[in-house]
Order: C-alpha cells, then structure tokens, then sequence
C-alpha cells in the first residue's frame, strides 16, 4: 500500500506543537575533530529548556568510545556509567568511570557510521546531580566493542551545565559527522 | 519546529506492506536530518519486521545487530539483515530513527527499540550501505507472508538539524 507523502501533505500534515521540542544547534564537522563542544548553554538555554538531547550521526571512523565531559569538570570520580550492550554474539553489562575525559562508554563507533541519541535531564536545574541516558548503535559486531549500546550516565554536581564537551577516549571524529543539540521545554 | 509529523495511517484493511514515499528534505524552508518511525499495532501471525530504502531489496545492503531479552535469557546476534523489530499477534511497538537520512556522505544508520509485553524486547542497529538520500521506505513481514493488521497504525515524522 504506497502512501504518497504528497498527497497527504497537501491534505494537511499535522505539526508538533510548536516550540516544545526545538533545534538549537548544530555542527557538521568539515575537516577531523577530536572534539565537539557546545558552551554558554545556561545563558543561552537555561530560561527556557527544561531537557537537552543531542543526536549524533556519525561518518566512519576508528574503533573507540565516546566520552563527555561537563563544565570542563575533569574530575573523573564526579563521573559513573552503567552499560547494557549486544556485541552480535553476546549480551553483557559493565559498569565505569572514565577520568579526566569525563563519563566514558556512552557510544560505540565500530569501524563503519554510527548513531546516537543522547538525553541529559535537568541540566540547568541546581538541587540535583546531572542524569544521562543513550541509545546508541553501529553494525560491527565485535566481542570487545559495543555495536548495540543502552548507557545510563551520572555527573556528580548540582552546578548548572554550561558546557558540553564530547570527545573520545583517543582518535578524531571525520569529516561529515553530525552533531545536533535540542531543547526540551517543561510543559 | 523542529519535530515535523510528516504522514500517518491507520490500516483500514490488513496490508502486506506500506510505503512511504517522496519523502521530503526539508519542510518550508527547514533542512530535515532524521526520520523516526512509530509502528504500534499488531500481524496476522508473529513476524520480523523489515525495512527497505529506496526499493533496494538487495538484504545484503542491511547489515544489522540486535539485541533481545524475552523475560529470561538475552541474546546478541547478526543474522537476520533488514529486520527493525518484531510484530506479534498481541500489541506491540516499534519506533526507529533513520539518522542523516538526507545526507549524501555516508552511509545511513538506524536505531530502533521493539517491545512487545507479551514476549520479547529489543534494540537494533541497522546500515543501509548507501550513500544516497532516502526518498522512500517500505516494511513488510520479512519472510513476506504475513499481513499488518487492521488497526496498526504508522506514524512518520522528521526531525530538523
């Protein structure tokens, strides 16, 4: 059963409600980057977004994980991170500080393009430490690695965020990757 | 705007497949990044769901890895290419994002959740090796034999970035 979208968006496509879910801001990487950072985001962000999400797309690049840091925090006991993984053959679980960099092993790049969508509750709000949790998936399967990956996340600071800094634990990011940051407001 | 619902059905009659086509980039002016599918709904028996782009119905251009927990054992594995999930003959769900689906530099990733209560749940990570723009999308029962119930509903939206 083919549904043209043109039939029915002339019939009157039905718009999210406008504003709750926005796009804030993004960066497709022209030429290899070690890191993406996203800064000033209480002044920008705080009066208005209660959650941030940021989806990533990733081009090809070499096997690693992705880390983030907060506020430039390199403190790593402030960061904890619980993993839920597929490898293609096995299911496990670990669990993980990761130092300076920052909150470790909330993605997976395999060897071919990855994705992720990454969830930050409560940034901005000051009485609680900062939760995360990513979805996240590349199509190498590898005992070691992490091509199917459910990550909860942990910064141990009531501080407002303003400052996200995603990196991982050695290597660049390639030209094309896709870095997106959304605002979520309260209702 | 920046989460666009872009069409949406309720199957009036059972289906073997739906198509979603010319499917846009961008939407008075905004630049579309991702597609998100929601499937809720039931088969006329349980079955694999899969999906094709563009009708390129070549399975080996899907590669795929899943994950699954069915209430007492969890598994890992590679073999099923251009499966998103699972569809039983009690309600169950999909939903999926197409990540830079409009790009023309990569190949396309996919993640997608299934539940369904009454048997398994499970994350996928899906590559269309192909570097072209989606335009359209088809899912059907992956062995092709098997019907989308009435009542299964189909939601396509777009996600601007």
């Amino acid at each position: 059963m083919p549904i043209p979208l043109g039939i029915l968006a002339a019939a009157g496509f039905r718009p999210s409600a406008a504003g709750s879910y926005d796009l804030l801001e993004t960066t497709v990487l022209t030429g290899s980057q070690a890191s993406v950072e996203f800064t000033n985001l209480t002044t920008k962000y705080a009066s208005t977004y209660q959650h941030l999400q940021i989806r990533v797309a990733l081009a090809a690049r070499a096997d690693d994980w992705m880390t983030l840091r907060f506020n430039g925090d390199t403190t790593g006991g402030n960061y904890y991170s619980h993993i839920l993984r597929g490898t293609g053959s096995a299911v496990n679980s670990f669990a993980t500080g990761a130092g300076s960099l920052g909150m470790g092993y909330l993605m997976n790049f395999g060897t071919t393009t990855s994705a992720g969508v990454l969830d930050i509750l409560d940034p901005f709000e000051t009485t609680k430490n900062k939760t995360v949790r990513m979805f996240a998936g590349n199509t190498t399967a590898n005992s070691t690695g992490g091509p199917i990956t459910l990550t909860s996340g942990l910064y141990m600071s009531t501080n407002s965020v303003t400052a996200l800094s995603i990196s991982a634990f050695s290597g660049t990011y390639t030209t094309g990757s896709r870095f997106s940051l959304y605002g979520l407001k309260a209702a | 705007m920046s989460y666009i619902a872009l069409a949406n059905i309720t199957l009036s009659s059972a289906a073997s497949s739906v198509t979603f086509s010319n499917i846009p980039t961008s939407v008075n002016g905004v630049a579309l990044r991702d597609l998100v599918l929601v499937i809720d709904g039931t088969a006329s028996v349980g079955i694999n769901v899969s999906i094709f782009f563009n009708n390129d119905n070549t399975t080996s251009n899907y590669p795929y890895v899943r994950m699954i927990g069915n209430g007492s054992t969890t598994s890992s594995d590679t073999a099923n290419p251009t499966v998103i999930g699972d569809l039983q003959t009690t309600r169950g769900m999909i939903k999926l994002s197409v990540m830079d689906y409009s790009a023309t530099d990569k190949h396309k990733t996919l993640l997608s959740r299934f539940d369904n209560p009454s048997s398994v749940l499970g994350a996928i990570a899906l590559r269309w090796a192909n570097t072209n723009a989606i335009t359209s999308l088809r899912v059907r029962d992956t062995a092709n034999a098997a019907t989308f119930s009435i009542g299964t509903t189909f939601a396509l939206y777009a996600i601007a970035g």
